[in-house]
């Protein structure tokens, strides 16, 4: 994970939402331990109506980073140890798998390699869902299974259901899979009991074995039932999946604006978040063409146990032959619950209706069996074939070890850890190659935590977390410690649902909620602010400078975080000067309201250009002196968002009056969006441009340009 | 079998399986998955228009005046970009399409078709954004027998290639531009017509 260790106190490998998300829940949990703080319910995040804590599904492994935390270690630091530490016990829980199964280190080294290698763990890692890096639990239970079934004694009942309990609260998912997991081994194991005489009494041992297996699977379900309500917090009742729904393109749209954060709040019902949830599903599924490639993918839903790992697996089924069927015949039924409900073979995001078909196993599991529904995201079911495949890899070096007439496997073993270690650097795409997310945050918070009591709002307030800078509010709450409206948990409709009542019942955040995307006019009644005053709200903020996604892939969400001009007017109408401005961020103080105001259509004329992300996603490429004519006609000020692809790109707006030409240089920022506001100081009809002034071509996006008449 | 037999085996599969079968697989997946569904064809709508003998709707009338104004319009803006060529950039330019990358709005939505705004997106990110007005073209492309998307491909290779100068380029970007506009009319005037079609078929 290269070069992350040597920042790891300043950045972090992966800037999903999820990994903002883990910073601020090992911060929370910290400071919780340091409390002595054991309630369920928090309002620092969901002010004020509160979120439950067991609703994130896991915390065991944050509450290992909260106790670094309170112990002293950085926030950063403790979060980017445990993903090392992820990766490294998987290895070592397979290796103890490997190990157990074959009685070599060397063997149960080759395991260790290719379950910690594989690419779902770095996909996962990389999106900062750290609890399903920590996988290593998983070979743990299987392992202490094994010994189970091998000599079934009291003592190794108690490790196998420990192992198997304590997984729950590390992870739900995975509590379910280990289960999975062991109706395999057991139905194998019943295999080779029926095969060698089910009652024969020299097969006593082996009966035992399942006897006492299946007690220790009983008992660990018995211990975690007290958890299974917390659980649901986590995962809702799920709705009933269908074919047809993955088909709609109409669906697909209605989904897409909702997890856009687009669809108005007030329109949303539970019918329609459940339909959301539905669709996860689909999209969290593999496809036979993910599983033929088994590339090493960045992106976690197309991940993959991954390429060296099949070809260690079918290394162990040839080498070591019958002694791997067993593990195969797993895997290629865990490999099968991947593809999800339905056969997509080539991976289209609408199911093609040739699917509807062939529903596939998971699709009866998900509809029939409780619990199962847990499990929405199929493709994760891919680290039981990845432990699967571990097992059979470390058997069939197991006979390689065995036989005197092959070379020793140490220096095999320790190529193939190069190389599968090594993966990140030079597989395509290279997730090492990324650049890591920087942690520093905005003087702005830091001087916020300076100021008096009071509950946060980031505007824009959005229901999803769309973007990288909408996911970090919850990351700035570690900084400056007020609660925070804000919560990138509110993908769960629940949470959801309370949100949208919450915002429905004032004006002002009712408004607040997309503001960016908000047609006009935009108006605020100054009771709203009073009331939200008496709610406890205080400040405000909002950014100037916001990091760009790659528009590319941002597509429609690019507009979401980005305040127009009439927004910018209506807070400056409301609120006067702000208390704290950064130069990229700026805080309001809601008591110094100055009265109502409102934003209309003659406020402001939009320009239409066609150099617009969203529209056409074509970049504006200026060289030095080539303009592009913005606007003719009255205008007091020019208003833009701009984005910057290379570092010494210079743009300046020409402004031409009266036969005058002057030029005012824009503020730009490389991978940032930058607002720019300039007042243009003339009178009568103006001629606007866009200059190109760097020495060199300077590439840039342009969005949300408008003038004031 | 030994278990060197074995090994071979195990290793001539995985050479068989990653280095063959799986990459020919999935890109015959990859290739069924670009064909997609057979485009509207206005052609059919007008051929049923010519087969029925009663007398045509007038605002569908109106509008299929406007889309072959619109298609004549489309035409003249590919063959004035066209014009800006001499006829050995023309021929270089045809013999280097084949070694041009793959269309970078080849599946978006956004566009009517892949060329014009890739022309649009090269000529800014190679030559800077600068404009010049086009000329009318003198002859059009049917007259020449030529294909309208084989006429933008040269023209997308020109670009591509720098072969052009800076003065041509401002003109093919302005073409460019204009031709986005009409195809973006087009587009807004057939799914009028096909939506009209439809629903008189279901009254």
């Amino acid at each position: 994970m290269w070069p992350m260790p040597a920042h790891i106190n300043s950045a972090i490998w992966g800037d999903r939402f999820d990994a903002w998300t883990t910073l601020w829940l090992i911060d929370h949990l910290g400071e919780r331990l340091t409390d002595l703080n054991f309630a369920a319910d928090t309002t620092e995040i969901l002010y004020p109506i509160g979120y439950n804590l067991w609703s994130f599904g896991h915390m065991a492994l944050q509450g290992i980073g909260g106790a670094l935390v309170a112990l002293g270690l950085p926030l950063v630091a403790s979060y980017n140890l445990l993903l090392l530490l992820g990766i490294w016990t998987s290895a070592l829980g397979a290796h103890a798998l490997g190990k157990t199964l074959t009685g070599s280190h060397l063997a149960g080294g080759l395991a260790g390699v290719v379950f910690a290698s594989t690419p779902y763990l770095y996909a996962e890692a990389g999106t900062g869902c750290i609890e399903l890096v920590a996988a290593g639990l998983l070979p743990i239970h299987a392992m202490t299974l094994i010994q189970l079934l091998r000599e079934p004694t009291r003592s190794r009942v108690g490790w196998s259901t420990a192992s198997l309990a304590i997984i729950g609260p590390f992870n739900w998912y995975y509590t379910l899979f280990a289960g999975l997991a062991s109706i395999g081994i057991l139905l194998v194991h019943t295999a080779g009991l029926w095969r060698r005489g089910l009652f024969a009494p020299e097969q006593h041992t082996r009966r035992q074995g399942l006897k006492l297996a299946v007690i220790s699977l009983v008992l660990a379900a018995i211990i975690d039932a007290p958890m299974i309500a917390l659980a649901r917090q986590e995962t809702p009742t799920r709705p009933n999946i269908s074919a047809e729904l993955f088909s709609s393109e109409e669906g697909f749209k209605a989904v897409r604006s909702i997890t856009n954060s687009a669809a108005p709040i007030e329109t949303l019902d539970k019918a329609q978040l459940q339909q959301v949830d539905a669709l996860q599903v689909h999209f969290n599924s593999t496809s036979v063409r993910s599983l033929l490639e088994g590339r090493f993918e960045a992106n976690p839903l197309y991940s993959t146990p991954g390429r060296l790992a099949f070809a260690a697996g079918i290394f162990g089924l040839f080498v070591a032959g019958r002694r791997t069927w067993g593990w195969a015949s797993i895997a290629a039924g865990t490999t099968v619950l991947t593809l999800g409900p339905y056969l997509n073979v080539s991976g289209a995001l609408m199911l093609p209706e040739a699917a509807h078909n062939w529903p596939l196993p998971y699709y009866w599991a998900h509809e029939y069996l409780p619990f199962f529904s847990k499990a929405y995201r199929p493709y994760r079911i891919g680290v039981v074939t990845a432990m699967c495949l571990a097992a059979m890899a470390s058997i069939g070096a197991a006979a390689w070890i065995r036989s005197a007439r092959l070379p020793s496997f140490k220096w095999p073993l320790i190529a193939f850890g190069v190389l599968a270690f090594s993966q990140p650097h030079w597989a395509s795409p290279a997730p090492a190659q990324r650049p890591l997310a920087n942690t520093t945050v905005d003087s702005a918070y830091h001087q916020l935590a300076e100021l008096g009591e009071g509950a946060v709002i980031e505007l824009p307030l959005l229901y999803q977390p769309v973007s990288k800078s909408n996911a970090l509010t919850q990351f700035h709450q570690t900084v400056h410690g007020k609660p925070i409206l804000n919560s990138n948990q509110l993908i769960r409709w629940p949470d959801l649902l309370r949100f949208r009542d919450h915002v429905g019942e004032n004006p002002a955040l009712s408004l607040f909620v997309d503001l960016a995307r908000r047609d006009l006019p935009l108006s605020v009644d100054e009771d709203a602010i009073a009331s939200l005053r008496a709610q406890g709200y205080r400040w405000l903020t909002a950014r100037r400078q916001v990091e760009a996604d790659a528009v590319e892939l941002a597509a429609e969400q690019v507009g979401a975080d980005l305040l127009g001009a009439p927004a910018w007017m209506l807070l400056h109408g409301l609120f006067g000067e702000p208390v704290i401005d950064s130069g990229t961020t700026v805080v309001w103080d809601m008591s110094m309201t100055t009265g109502s105001h409102r934003v209309d259509d003659s406020d402001i004329v939009d320009l239409d250009l066609l150099f617009d992300p969203v529209k056409t996603g074509f970049p504006l490429v200026l060289r030095p002196g080539q303009r592009l004519q913005l606007y003719d006609g009255q205008a007091s000020a020019f208003n833009a968002w701009l984005l910057s692809m290379n570092p010494d790109a210079a743009v300046s707006l020409l402004i031409e009056d009266e036969g005058i030409a002057r030029e005012i240089p824009l503020e730009l920022a490389e991978g940032s969006w930058r607002y720019n506001s300039s007042v243009l100081d003339t009178q009568g009809s103006v001629r606007l441009s866009l200059v190109g002034r760097s020495e060199h071509a300077s590439q840039l996006h342009i969005t949300l340009p408008s003038v004031n008449p | 079998m030994t278990i060197r037999d074995r090994l071979m085996l195990a290793g001539l599969m995985i050479v068989a399986w990653f280095g063959l079968l799986a990459p020919v697989l999935s890109e015959t997946i990859h290739q069924r998955t670009l064909e997609g569904p057979p485009p509207m064809s206005l052609q059919n709508i007008r051929t049923q228009l010519a087969e029925d003998t009663g007398p045509m709707d007038p605002v569908l009338e109106e509008q299929m005046a406007a889309l072959a104004a619109m298609e004549l319009a489309e035409e003249e803006r590919v063959m004035a970009m066209l014009a800006v060529l001499d006829d050995a950039t023309r021929r270089q330019a045809a013999a280097q399409v084949g070694q041009l990358p793959p269309l970078v709005h080849a599946v978006d939505p956004r566009f009517f078709e892949p060329v014009t705004p890739s022309i649009i997106r090269q000529t800014v990110e190679q030559y800077g954004y600068a404009v010049k007005t086009l000329p009318y073209a003198s002859s059009m492309v049917r007259a020449h027998d030529l294909d309208h998307r084989d006429v933008l491909m040269q023209v997308l290779s020109a670009v591509h290639h720098r072969m052009l100068s800076e003065d041509q380029a401002a003109r093919v970007l302005q073409g460019a531009i204009e031709l986005l506009g009409h195809q973006e009319k087009r587009r807004i005037i057939e799914a009028e017509i096909t939506a009209f079609v439809e629903g008189e078929s279901t009254d």
